[in-house]
């Protein structure tokens, strides 16, 4: 992305009037270090002059593997959140994480995690689950153990996009997705120090907020601009990020314009944002009323909809079956044999009933 | 006497790690009896291409048979000669055997006994249990520590001296063996060091023992009890190659159901030895 185009896009943003509240800027989607330190240097100080009195948090997803003491350096100095993407020892993370040439990258990604100790720059790492790494939630704790890893989140491999199979739609996987978490939550949560783990984390908060203040609204992701993707000529869209790029018989692109032309104002008026919107509705209205999860979920993730079952308007996924219902079933029934220490007579009453 | 085709090696099911059983297994030269107990004889040289085809599985098939035997719950003796049940390396996780040296450094700092073995037993059993590495009945574990140098880890409870190669499962039990015994038998051993572990075995069932003996010594009796199928197989077939396993840190085998001979041996370590034994505990039901 040009600074120019980033520029405008920033410019796009603050025109746009969807700043009400602190928000997160996340580079992410290939690989966001391949730009030089310098680019993002330049990059912060469009936002100071753009969004100066905005509350924002800057966040890189990242394989690690061009990390050096100058990424470490610029990190620290303006408190970026880094999230590693790695998959566990080496038979887990290269069996699918490979260089052009066929090399497995974990031993690159552990110099970048080796940096960013020796630097003290603080990172959370978020690990794909195939359906083998089931098998080894110890081994994956003992991994992140040895790497000095104290956060962890797990994204099931999904369903999207061009990844149009995921290895855990085979029969039974539910089930052997709950004994995994099970079994990494009990290694975690018992550990010394605990490990943070993203999905407990999440599922105990929404099982605890749901209990205090009722259902959720719409997740940021199935709520119009709650998310904004912009890709690297200024083209947006918004909802589930993987949707920019991408069109579809019923709904069209996905992007809805372009920050250099088109307003929020313009694509509002979109028929087929239109579109996208009633039909993403319809589909949190399905959830809310066919699934007992929903007031701890909100309706998932559009994106996973419509990939998965062809339109929005529509319910389960394997995304929900596996992040959502396994991940809150799993924590619920570990709340329950290590209850919270503050006790149901202090919660607050409900606000919503 | 060449190795026969028997127990095979394999890496259990869910299990990833490295067997390089080029340099994990060695083969000695036969078994000597020194007053009354019987210890594997050397010199140890690496196994040839034609013993690690006749020891090693290197078909899926026997892997899952092996999980499917140990994941049904109901064990099954298995017939002479057979191949479908194995030894079968596993590991341990490394925050489990860091936990065994916790429990190690508490008792050097404070010179009480042990506290926590039982806490450190159910995680062990916990992690099996995930493994789908599991027996009817309970487990019971126990670690058995022995001098650099020794022979033998196994122990005489009588005279408490080394007892050498004895069988997997109990040696009072009648042979042969029935499917509706149900006999104590030693299920797996681990490596709780720091230092790699031997493990000496005959690669043969029990019921491979007996045939064995059976075609050299047509006229004899027939043994009654497992430990005298051991001990007359040591004894007769003397030049039998028992096999030895290399086990590093925090490695283990699963041992076939069906009983094998079996020993650990210290004798080229530096630290003493140290393995976790797991045995069933369940007592004779015909």
């Amino acid at each position: 992305m040009s600074l120019a185009t980033l520029d405008r896009t920033f410019q796009w943003v603050a025109d746009s009037g969807l700043v009400q509240e602190p928000f997160v800027l996340l580079w992410h989607a290939g690989e966001p270090l391949v730009v030089p330190v310098d680019w993002y240097e330049a990059a912060t100080e469009l936002l100071h002059v753009c969004g100066g009195d905005w509350q924002v948090k800057q966040s890189f997803q990242t394989n690690a593997t061009l990390i050096d003491a100058e990424w470490c350096r610029y990190f620290r100095q303006h408190e970026i959140d880094v999230g590693v993407s790695v998959d566990g020892p080496a038979f887990l993370h290269d069996q699918h994480r490979r260089t052009r040439s066929g090399e497995g990258t974990l031993e690159r990604v552990l110099r970048g995690l080796h940096t960013l100790h020796e630097h003290d720059v603080p990172f959370r790492v978020i690990t794909v689950l195939t359906a083998d790494a089931l098998e080894y939630p110890d081994e994956l704790f003992d991994f992140y153990r040895e790497q000095g890893i104290l956060s962890v989140g797990f994204n099931p491999e999904e369903v999207e996009g061009p990844n149009t199979t995921s290895s855990l739609q085979g029969e039974g996987t539910a089930t052997r997705f709950r004994r995994f978490l099970d079994r990494f939550f009990k290694l975690a949560l018992t550990a010394d120090p605990p490990m943070q783990v993203r999905e407990f984390e999440l599922s105990a908060s929404a099982l605890l907020h749901a209990r205090r203040s009722g259902p959720p609204r719409r997740t940021q992701e199935n709520r119009p601009f709650g998310v904004v993707n912009v890709d690297c000529e200024g083209n947006y869209s918004t909802y589930s990020p993987e949707l920019l790029g991408l069109r579809s018989t019923p709904y069209g692109e996905f992007a809805l314009g372009n920050v250099a032309n088109d307003s929020l104002a313009s694509v509002l008026t979109l028929p087929r944002f239109a579109r996208m919107e009633a039909d993403i509705a319809e589909g949190v209205r399905m959830c809310r009323d066919s699934c007992r999860y929903f007031p701890f979920c909100g309706g998932g993730p559009p994106g996973n909809k419509h990939f998965e079952n062809g339109t929005f308007a529509s319910t389960e996924t394997l995304f929900c079956r596996l992040h959502m219902k396994a991940c809150l079933d799993v924590t619920a029934d570990w709340l329950e044999r290590h209850p919270p220490t503050e006790s149901v007579a202090e919660l607050p009453e409900r606000a919503a009933t | 006497m060449t190795l026969q085709p028997g127990y095979r090696l394999a890496v259990a099911p869910k299990f990833h790690l490295d067997a390089n059983w080029s340099t994990r297994v060695s083969v000695g030269v036969g078994l000597e009896e020194v007053g009354g107990q019987f210890f594997p004889r050397g010199p140890w040289r690496a196994s040839t291409q034609d013993e690690l085809a006749v020891l090693i599985s290197t078909t899926e098939q026997h892997v899952h048979k092996a999980d499917s035997l140990q994941v049904s719950g109901q064990e099954q003796v298995p017939a002479s000669g057979s191949t479908t049940d194995g030894v079968c390396l596993f590991q341990i996780p490394e925050h489990m055997r860091s936990a065994w040296w916790s429990l190690l450094d508490a008792v050097a700092d404070s010179g009480a006994p042990m506290q926590g073995f039982d806490e450190f037993a159910a995680k062990v059993s916990e992690f099996l249990a995930f493994k789908r590495l599991t027996v009817p009945g309970s487990l019971q574990m126990e670690v058995i520590v022995t001098a650099a140098g020794a022979r033998t880890i196994r122990r005489d409870p009588e005279t408490g001296q080394g007892s050498g190669l004895g069988s997997t499962i109990a040696p009072w039990a009648a042979w042969p063996l029935h499917e509706s015994d149900a006999v104590p038998r030693l299920c797996a051993l681990v490596n709780l060091g720091d230092e790699p572990s031997n493990v000496v075995l005959v690669n043969l069932p029990l019921a491979g023992l007996a045939a064995e003996l059976a075609t050299r010594t047509p006229n004899e009796v027939c043994p009654a009890t497992v430990g005298e199928v051991v001990e007359w197989f040591c004894r007769d077939c003397s030049d039998y190659p028992p096999v030895s396993v290399k086990l590093g840190p925090a490695e283990g085998c699963w041992l076939p159901v069906g009983g094998l001979v079996l020993d650990g041996d210290p004798s080229g370590k530096e630290e003493p030895d140290m393995l976790l034994l797991i045995s069933t505990n369940i007592t004779t039901n015909s």
